[in-house]
């Protein structure tokens, strides 16, 4: 169920009245919302139920035998268990194929011929996602942060639908401690939840899918066909997409949570503001960089050792990180770049304090040639995570040497217009979005309601027709 | 990658100005949203609903979206949309033309129409053979493997990009009306080639029938011959004047069951209707191509024997590699029906072959 549909309407139509209405007794919330997000996630595939409850059942069991272990072997054992099983999981429904293909390959280039069994396997949807928060849940039981909890809230946390497909990554002690809250139906942050639902709408169904349809899908399907200008305004238009796809998502999910009374952590601040790839990191889907920091990054040692270990723990946590996203190799090489710079980042920041260098002056000429630099390095890095495979992704980057001088049909006001918009929205001060949100909480619900149905008006007539899955579903 | 070890604090500051909501008037707001939206939508939501798949909840969404689309029409509440649609040069959107095309053709039983003779037309980079590429979302891909091919030769100049529409076809003309965009194409742009990808979503039901009805039970005698009906007579509206159509027909897929309850049907049709129209229509047939020895395959070795994946996880769309394929059989077609190769000196009998050029993993 998309969320941009008439169907997830309705659905959510229902949801919310009967929400607060089971909302004062709790027992029975919990069955009724485990229930709405089940349907929610069955009615793309009913079969994944049971990959999702089984997945509850694991965690939530695996939890409760590393709290009550003492040993400190038997913890680390049962810890163990429980990564190889959800990366197990992981890797059967979304690597198998990849790596026995890529294997077969090899192998073949080497004079050794096999015929391994391909399955095409099925990806589950979100199970990148519902994974990811429920090793979270297992570590941080593991380590002493989070308590163990009972399975109907812990089956709760894993499914509770505005994140289950495409996150945010919420964890499980930002979740469980607002099961315990009393939530009082007479003080909902609807503004918020509202602003946050239509912008993401907009973005999703006016900005990703126009720049998707007008330029992107067309460059980047043949892009030897396409000036250089068009291929160089495509790696913009393809930068604003994903972040309007992307972050449109999560906005929607956090304000659709907040509808139900619950908080989620922000996963987006304006990324294209980034004046290093550092920054970069903490404004881009802020909470898997989060997750990858705290369990993988530090547990590898992060900056603690010598140079040499912090960029081998840079690299390999960004290229798991780029894996995570698909299994290609041009997720890898995206991870490799950002790996790579982030590394270099950080041996220029070492050398200044070796030297005892001051940080470089903070003005707004060297502040603007940084994030003019750093949104450059991204895009560079997105061409490879856009690109079909390694060859389209240099005849992209190859067409903005030969290309020029062709013309650019494509390039249009409208598609410059939208990329603009894009980033620039980045930079609005969020005081102004705060004063906006309190003027508008002041109208009246009608009031606000027409106002909102004119705001529908605009997105579905600018939007193109029909509704693109969006880009994260795959990953 | 942020490194900083510092504890993340979810920001979710309320400035103390913005009043809260009570659930209530939480739930008046969305309805009147929803409410507001749909009647200035009203038409564009009329004809998502007639798009629908059939079916009750079909019949359900335009039994609702109907009146609410008349009462915003009377009150010209319809109008902003309109107004914003005119603005943005999509005005006539919302418009559904549901009429299809006859055939014109008059079947020639004579074997010998099947071998006739005629001149192949030459093309050369001053004067390129106009293509257009487009269909239904199996289009995508191929088209944007056939593009760089055809623009290889020297001496074809595609009109545009490719011309995809998801979901469409000839079954349900509501939802999108083939014989009439390609109309507006040939007008505008005036391609000699049309290559065409058609029929993956028309193992359903023939709705708006002449007479307004609905042919249902698909490969039933009735449904063979109206889909016989709306596929001669969309040949016969793009084939004529010169022009050559070529229509590449539906793939093996993972769902046996499903190609051989309607896609064998569809593609019979298109076939057989192709072959009454010798030279200006060409079956692009892409079943054996993309099968392994008569069987589904995700994986097919490429020329140097390695693994390479051609159909994506739905079993239905192809890969990039898939795609290669396909638009390789699309060349082998166009090279039969036009020279675009006797303008180099020395005359060139190849051209390169995408599966060749498309060796990555």
């Amino acid at each position: 169920m998309l969320f941009p549909t008439v169907t997830f309407a309705l659905f959510f139509a229902v949801v919310l009245p009967l929400n607060w209405l089971f909302m004062p007794r709790p027992a029975r919330w919990k069955i009724f919302i485990l229930a709405a997000s089940y349907f929610f996630y069955g009615y793309w595939d009913p079969i994944f139920i049971l990959l999702l409850a089984g997945s509850s059942v694991f965690n939530w069991t695996m939890g409760a035998v590393i709290h009550q272990a003492q040993a400190d072997l038997v913890r680390r054992t049962w810890l163990a268990m429980a990564v190889i099983g959800n990366l197990g999981l992981l890797c059967y429904f979304k690597y198998y194929d990849f790596f026995l293909s890529s294997a077969t390959n090899l192998l073949d280039r080497v004079g050794i011929g096999i015929s391994p069994q391909i399955v095409a396997i099925t990806l589950p949807i979100g199970i990148s996602f519902f994974t990811f928060q429920a090793l979270s849940y297992v570590i941080d039981i593991y380590r002493g942060s989070t308590e163990p909890v009972r399975l109907m809230d812990f089956a709760v946390f894993l499914s509770f639908f505005p994140h289950l497909v495409a996150g945010p990554i919420v964890r499980a002690s930002e979740f469980l401690p607002q099961l315990k809250e009393r939530h009082d139906p007479r003080r909902i942050d609807a503004t918020r939840a509202f602003f946050l639902i239509f912008i993401g709408l907009f973005k999703k169904v006016v900005i990703a899918n126009f720049l998707a349809t007008e330029i992107v899908d067309s460059v980047f399907g043949s892009p030897n066909q396409h000036s250089a200008l068009e291929n160089l305004v495509a790696i913009y238009a393809y930068a604003v997409q994903i972040y309007a796809d992307f972050s449109g998502y999560t906005d929607i999910a956090i304000g659709l949570a907040l509808l139900l009374g619950f908080r989620f952590p922000l996963n987006f601040d304006g990324p294209y503001t980034a004046t290093s790839m550092q920054d970069f990191w903490r404004r881009w889907h802020m909470t898997l960089s989060r997750w990858l920091r705290d369990y993988l990054y530090i547990p590898l040692g992060g900056n603690r050792g010598s140079g040499g270990a912090t960029y081998r723990n840079l690299m390999i946590t960004m290229l798991l990180g780029g894996l995570w996203h698909g299994a290609a190799w041009s997720f890898v090489a995206w991870g490799a770049i950002h790996g790579g710079f982030l590394s270099l980042e950080h041996w220029r920041r070492s050398l200044r304090v070796a030297r005892g260098e001051a940080e470089p002056a903070d003005t707004v000429v060297t502040r603007t040639a940084r994030r003019i630099l750093t949104f450059h390095v991204v895009c560079f890095a997105w061409v490879f995570f856009r690109a079909e495979n390694f060859q389209t992704a240099y005849d992209v980057l190859g067409r903005l040497v030969s290309g020029w001088g062709n013309p650019s049909p494509l390039v249009t006001r409208s598609v410059l217009l939208v990329i603009a918009l894009g980033i620039g929205t980045q930079y609005v001060p969020k005081d102004v979005l705060g004063r906006v949100m309190a003027t508008f909480s002041r109208f009246s619900p009608v009031a606000q309601g027409v106002a909102l149905g004119f705001v529908l008006l605009l997105i579905d007539t600018l939007g193109p027709s029909g509704v693109a899955p969006f880009i994260y579903f795959q990953f | 990658m942020a490194t900083s070890t510092e504890p993340h604090v979810p920001r979710h500051r309320r400035p103390s100005r913005r009043r809260l909501s009570a659930a209530g008037n939480v739930l008046l707001t969305g309805f009147i949203a929803l409410g507001v939206g749909w009647v200035l939508n009203a038409p564009g939501i009329l004809k998502t609903a007639e798009g629908m798949p059939l079916g009750w909840r079909r019949d359900l969404a335009v039994t609702f979206a109907e009146p609410v689309a008349e009462i915003s029409s009377l009150l010209q509440l319809d109008r902003p949309r309109e107004w914003i649609q005119g603005t943005i040069d999509r005005s006539g959107e919302d418009d559904i033309e549901v009429s299809l095309p006859s055939p014109t053709t008059v079947p020639e039983n004579s074997p010998t129409t099947t071998t006739r003779r005629r001149r192949t037309p030459a093309f050369t980079p001053q004067d390129p053979l106009r293509a257009w590429v487009g269909g239904d979302s199996l289009a995508i891909t191929p088209g944007q493997s056939l593009i760089p091919l055809l623009d290889e030769t020297g001496a074809a100049a595609v009109v545009g990009p490719v011309d995809g529409h998801v979901s469409s076809g000839l079954a349900r003309p509501e939802i999108f009306n083939w014989p009439q965009h390609l109309s507006g194409v040939i007008a505008a742009q005036n391609p000699r080639a049309l290559v065409l990808t058609l029929g993956s979503n028309d193992d359903q039901p023939l709705t708006n029938a002449p007479g307004g009805g609905t042919v249902g039970s698909v490969g039933s005698p009735a449904w063979q011959d109206e889909y016989r009906r709306r596929v001669g007579g969309l040949m016969d509206t793009v084939a004529i004047d010169g022009r050559v159509l070529f229509w590449i027909g539906v793939p093996i897929i993972r769902d046996g069951g499903r190609y051989a309850r309607g896609y064998e049907f569809i593609n019979t049709i298109i076939s057989e209707e192709a072959e009454k129209r010798p030279g200006r229509v060409y079956y692009v047939e892409i079943y054996t191509p993309l099968s392994d020895k008569g069987a589904y395959a995700d994986y097919l070795p490429n020329p140097s024997g390695e693994l390479i994946q051609v159909r994506t996880g739905d079993g239905v769309h192809y890969t990039r590699a898939g795609a290669n394929i396909v638009a390789n059989e699309v060349m082998e077609r166009v090279h039969e029906a036009f020279d675009l190769d006797t303008w180099r000196d020395p005359p060139r009998t190849t051209t390169t072959r995408a599966r060749d050029r498309e060796a990555e993993p």
